[in-house]
């Protein structure tokens, strides 16, 4: 069953990157100085900015004894894809990312440290291009960073797709939006790395269970290699000296 | 130090630095923040602009689609504007429908844009009663730090500046609509409408102005909504809002004038330097 | 002052008239046309209000705008903004901590102007409630015709410039304004605004007199 017509026959994808390697990741701490911690980051052609508020009291409706209440915003800006977007947010697609970005998020989050409290957490994507998903926890785990909000471990997300090459199954890292619009598999895994634990796993379309390691294990091995440029923009931003009036040019 | 005394003296604090002649963050009274413009950074939208006027970020997206003309006004496109303040840019913002501020900020910016009138709509429209463009401007406010209503003008220009109309092709008898992206016309804009922000402080016995405030200043000054803006479009005056506040005398009146219009003039030259050196960069 | 007193008898504002106490259930009401402008205010308060839109220091005014159409829109928010922040400067909110003062403003007839007939309209309810005032406010437009000359009312005009002075000092609190037009305009049609204001100063002293006259 040869899928989509993916890789080139030199083994090249459809923007001339190899099956295992990831879009370039740009990315900056600390970026407004409104929130309490604010992150942008460029995954490949994909923008996004997160901004964590927090923790503050939590509203009485929500507050728990147990933990601090993760309250995440997903939304798209109307002008990020091509075609207008109606609603940035509030349609079925973005509160189901809201709820994503919540599960993946609150793992990595030492919740416990704060209840009854609130951590806000805001997501907007300014050019989706692919993965923005992706791109939005990793976004809003460097905001979180940037906060100094404690958490166990680094939440990163990455996507992976199946293509086949000379009858051989070859997955795919970090899916764009035209592999994304060509309709192959989309697995989408936000993990932690660090601890080996997988904080949330998604599919789109059909795979069949045989292949379903392989590309698993590329999502995974993509979530180690962003975990790595990530602890770095950290490292490098801690270096800096957190400068907060420094702001990045988008 | 300093901070728990602003928290305990609010107002005190704000005093010390006003009577001494200097704002809380080291500018003069009439001192306005470094504007900063980026064009065309957004690959997804038609035309777009990014802008920061100190720590005020707002990014502006233009997109076109294709519509019918109204009935009663066939001959009109539609320019349709949008400020968006989402919760990311300032605590003050919950999540949900937009709030009261987002809507007043929206409706003074389409309301400053069409009293300037520096985009004819007639521009606008292919093809009478048939076909026309609607062209959104979509502002999304990343940082509010004051000031936004300027921010989001000098966003707004700028985008429309750049923007360009692929040619579009009208068969009236198979009602065909043929799009060309690759041949494209500018749109035609008329000045440069420019938005100058005041905060007016009431200092026992004097009135001060402060040019482009922050959203502290803002807040010190009568809270969300109060405050003073003047537009400026060619030398003329299109857009004069103030609301509450401190009162303004009428000697104030002409100062203000007078530093909005050196600021229409600094501001306009800032774009223009801009586009060009994006236009440089793209030969 | 020759030549104001001269401004003021050629000013010609639209034949005004009120009537307090409109409405019985509310703590403070007054109709008001200005022309064929008709707005209608009620003042409810100082009430007790929930307590995540209460101040510690002063009461909150809660501004309903209510078009004759009925349906909400971005405008409706704008003029509630403009008569929030106006109102908020005159009423001596520091005396209603923790409160809540809501006026509601019903649009009845709308032959142009009617945001200044409406803050007029609310001047006079907020009068009637007998909440304290700083001061109060009278909102006067002018127009420019074509020949680009100022002229008071200016109903039909393109370009209008709408000013709010307080009754103490009679300086500028709010202004808004529709059209192009030049700085000489400008500071002409303030002027002109600030004389004529006087006017509306003058009838509201005498709605008020008659009003308790009768009581």
């Amino acid at each position: 069953m040869p899928g989509p017509d993916l890789l080139s026959s030199q083994g090249l994808r459809l923007d001339g990157r190899r099956p295992n390697e990831l879009r370039r990741i740009k990315c900056k701490l600390g970026v407004f100085t409104q929130p309490d911690g604010s992150a942008y980051l460029e995954q490949g052609n994909t923008k996004v900015l997160a901004a964590v508020y927090g923790p503050h009291q939590a509203a009485k409706s929500k507050s728990s004894t147990d933990g601090v209440v993760v309250n995440c915003q997903y939304s798209t800006a109307t002008f990020s894809t091509g075609e207008r977007k109606n609603r940035p947010r509030g349609d079925r697609k973005s509160q189901e990312m809201s709820m994503h970005l919540r599960q993946a998020l609150t793992a990595a989050i030492k919740t416990e440290l704060y209840p009854r409290s609130q951590i806000d957490i805001y997501v907007e994507v300014l050019q989706a291009d692919g993965g923005a998903y992706c791109a939005g926890v990793n976004a809003a785990t460097l905001a979180l960073i940037d906060a100094g909000i404690p958490l166990r471990a680094y939440a990163c997300a990455c996507s992976a797709s199946m293509a086949w090459r000379a009858g051989q199954p070859e997955p795919l890292l970090d899916v764009g939006h035209v592999e994304e619009a060509a309709g192959g598999v989309v697995l989408t895994v936000a993990a932690l790395p660090n601890t080996g634990s997988i904080a949330l796993l998604e599919m789109s379309h059909r795979l069949h269970m045989d292949y379903f390691d392989v590309v698993l294990s590329r999502a995974m091995q993509g979530c180690r290699d962003i975990e790595i440029i990530l602890d770095r923009a950290v490292r490098d931003h801690l270096a800096e000296g957190w400068t907060k009036q420094d702001i990045v040019t988008i | 130090m300093a901070e728990i005394y602003k928290l305990i003296h609010p107002v005190k604090y704000f005093n010390d630095y006003i009577s001494r002649d200097i704002r809380p963050d080291g500018r003069k009274f009439h001192e306005q923040r470094n504007i900063k413009v980026n064009v065309n950074s957004l690959k997804t939208a038609e035309a777009s602009a990014v802008v920061k006027c100190g720590n005020t970020t707002v990014v502006c997206g233009v997109q076109l689609e294709l519509a019918t003309p109204k009935a009663e006004e066939p001959e009109l496109g539609f320019l349709v504007t949008n400020v968006e303040l989402t919760p990311l840019c300032s605590s003050k913002y919950r999540p949900g429908p937009p709030s009261d501020n987002a809507q007043v900020q929206s409706y003074m910016l389409s309301d400053i844009f069409s009293n300037s009138k520096c985009i004819d709509l007639k521009d606008l429209c292919i093809v009478p009663d048939k076909l026309a463009w609607v062209v959104y401007c979509d502002i999304v406010c990343l940082d509010n730090d004051g000031s936004l209503v300027d921010a989001c003008i000098i966003a707004l220009m700028a985008s429309l500046k750049t923007l360009s109309l692929p040619t579009v092709t009208y068969d009236p008898e198979t009602e065909e609509i043929k799009v060309d992206p690759d041949v494209r016309t500018p749109l035609k804009v008329d000045g440069c409408p420019v938005a100058t922000s005041f905060a007016v402080y009431k200092l026992t016995e004097r009135n001060i102005l402060l040019t482009d405030p922050s959203a502290y200043e803002e807040e010190m000054c009568g809270g969300l909504g109060a405050h003073f803006t003047v537009c400026l479009n060619k030398g003329l005056i299109c857009g004069n809002h103030k609301f509450g506040g401190s009162h303004l005398l009428m000697e104030n009146q002409e100062e203000v004038l007078k530093i909005a219009k050196e600021r229409a003039n600094l501001v306009v030259k800032v774009i223009d330097s801009c586009i060009k050196n994006e236009k440089s960069i793209d030969k | 002052m020759g030549a104001e007193e001269k401004d003021l008898r050629d000013f010609k504002l639209q034949p005004m008239k009120c009537e307090l106490n409109f409405l019985s259930k509310s703590d403070g009401s007054a109709i008001l046309s200005q022309g064929d402008t008709v707005a209608l205010v009620s003042v409810n308060g100082p009430l007790d209000i929930k307590s995540t839109s209460q101040s510690i220091e002063k009461s909150t005014l809660e501004i309903l705008f209510c078009s004759k159409g009925g349906k909400p829109s971005v405008a409706d928010r704008y003029k509630e903004n403009v008569i929030r922040q106006t109102c908020e400067k005159a009423v001596l909110g520091c005396l209603y901590p923790r409160t809540g003062i809501t006026i509601t403003i019903q649009e009845l007839e709308d032959f142009g102007g009617f945001l200044s007939c409406a803050l007029n309209c609310a001047c006079l309810a907020l009068l009637n409630s007998g909440v304290s005032l700083r001061h109060v406010f009278a909102c006067v437009t002018c127009g420019v015709d074509e020949k680009g000359e100022v002229v008071l009312g200016g109903r039909g005009c393109d370009t209008q410039i709408s000013c709010v002075f307080d009754s103490i000092d009679k300086t500028l609190i709010t202004c808004f304004s529709e059209g192009t037009y030049s700085e000489g305009t400008y500071l002409e049609a303030v002027a002109r605004c600030r004389a004529a204001s006087e006017l509306v100063f003058a009838f509201y002293r005498d709605v008020v007199s008659k009003y308790s006259n009768a009581i």
